[in-house]
């Protein structure tokens, strides 16, 4: 998990004034507590497969996981357009498009998604360095969901 | 590329060619032209060599003629096009057009893919001059509602060039396979480009198989078939192709205008799968269930250990009976 990201989050909980955040991205989360006037963060990988909670608490988890994103000043977000399946290469076997800290150019392929057999590559629409990837390969992905985030050069 | 064009235009009438007068008259040697020659064999052409008497396809064929093509448009499609050019051998028309800046209203076809592309890297095998090997580009100012069903209204665009011609009986699976009693007719690959908000750059790519040499099945991983075998006599390439490009120009039209409540009803009334055991390949996994029907975005809906579940992506296998 980006270290700006738990950042942010210690930032949340100190102006919120409640005593815990914690939230679930793919096999990461990261609780944030508060002890005192003190903010502590514990991050950890779930051990293998996507982290199950209930459903309550996954919800608010994920808000704030959104909220947080939405906020987050560190670079330009690339949304989904359209929903279907997230692809980070051409083909199987290939090279993804992008990499983790790869530059890229406006215009460049970041990745496909494909729904009912329209192949839609998507292109960056700034020019900087790929800063987080936050879908899987072959993923399903919804309507404006966030897939990348690019620092502009 | 040429060399072999020129011997294959020449071969084209189904009868004997010696080695000799080829030779003579493309102005190359004897073993120039037999090495095109094995090079058309190896490219899946059936080709007879015999000593004395020279060299004959199997069947007759028609190449390509962009002149021809261009003359068999209607007007309202004649104006729509805006550029339609007829290659040899390309790696794949799809590639050649998304790499085009603005591939609006152009028009590709090819001989010979020698990398034809479907869906996520599975190759579209196509000997010469066999097919129909097409693209089209289209861009959207701005994304109509429909542009995901772009791929569903495709097939039905070809469905009713297919009916110009007096071909019926061709049905759909899902999303745009074109199937003749389960067997593989036809594919459509449509690839966009386009950044999130703004203009979208449509490839429309088709593969029909029109005459396949006897031997092609052994290289296709699944049952295919040919329009010479379903309607009888194979119908004339260029017609064909001129007749598909008049259709999916007009459906990219009625897309853009929001008319397409028409294909959704076509595309149902061909529907092959519905009612079906079948099995839909997903990235990660695979499920089976039974076929419902399509919704009013194009999702396949699918009845799966007693629930209805839509998909928008996926590899979907018919299986038969009830």
């Amino acid at each position: 998990m980006d270290i700006r990201k738990v950042k942010k989050l210690i930032e949340l909980l100190e102006e919120s004034g409640i005593a815990e955040i914690e939230i679930h991205e793919g096999e990461e989360s990261v609780r944030v507590s508060r002890h005192g006037s003190a903010a502590h963060a514990v991050v950890q990988a779930a051990p293998g497969g996507p982290s199950v909670a209930p459903a309550g608490p996954e919800t608010q988890a994920r808000a704030a996981a959104t909220a947080a994103r939405e906020e987050l000043p560190e670079g330009h977000v690339i949304r989904a357009p359209m929903v279907g399946i997230f692809y980070e290469s051409p083909a199987p076997g290939r090279a993804p498009f992008v990499e983790l800290g790869k530059s890229v150019r406006a215009g460049d392929v970041l990745c496909v998604i494909e729904a009912m057999k329209i192949m839609n590559q998507i292109e960056a629409d700034v020019a900087g360095t790929v800063s987080r990837i936050l879908v899987r390969n072959g993923e399903p992905v919804e309507y404006g969901q966030p897939l990348f985030i690019i620092r502009e050069a | 590329m040429e060399l072999r064009r020129a011997i294959l235009a020449r071969l084209s009438d189904g009868v004997f060619h010696s080695g000799a007068t080829l030779a003579r008259d493309l102005g190359r040697s004897r073993t120039a032209v037999w090495k095109g020659v094995r090079g058309l064999v190896g490219a899946g052409l059936d080709i007879f060599a015999i000593r004395g008497k020279g060299y004959r396809l199997a069947e007759p064929l028609e190449l390509l003629d962009a002149g021809l093509i261009r003359d068999s448009l209607d007007a309202e499609a004649a104006r729509a096009l805006n550029r339609l050019d007829v290659f040899f051998t390309l790696v794949s028309t799809n590639d050649f057009l998304l790499r085009e800046a603005r591939p609006h209203g152009n028009v590709v076809l090819a001989e010979f893919q020698t990398a034809g592309r479907g869906r996520r890297g599975n190759r579209w095998v196509s000997p010469p001059a066999s097919g129909i090997c097409l693209s089209l580009g289209w861009r959207f100012e701005s994304a109509p509602d429909s542009l995901m069903m772009l791929s569903l209204f495709s097939a039905v665009a070809v469905l009713r060039a297919l009916q110009c011609c007096g071909i019926t009986g061709v049905g759909l699976k899902w999303p745009n396979d074109m199937v003749h009693e389960d067997r593989k007719l036809g594919g459509i690959l449509v690839e966009s480009r386009g950044q999130i908000a703004g203009a979208v750059d449509v490839v429309i790519g088709l593969g029909l198989n029109v005459r396949l040499p006897p031997n092609v099945g052994a290289s296709v991983d699944q049952p295919v078939t040919d329009l010479a075998s379903i309607g009888g006599a194979a119908p004339s390439r260029n017609r064909l192709a001129a007749l598909s490009i008049a259709q999916l120009l007009r459906m990219c039209r009625d897309c853009q205008a929001g008319e397409t409540p028409a294909y959704l009803q076509e595309w149902r009334n061909h529907d092959v799968g519905r009612g079906r055991p079948a099995r839909l390949k997903l990235p990660d996994r695979e499920v089976a269930g039974r076929v419902l029907d399509i919704d009013e975005r194009g999702l396949l809906i699918m009845q799966i250990a007693g629930r209805e579940q839509r998909f928008s992506s996926g590899e979907l296998s018919l299986r038969l009976g009830a």
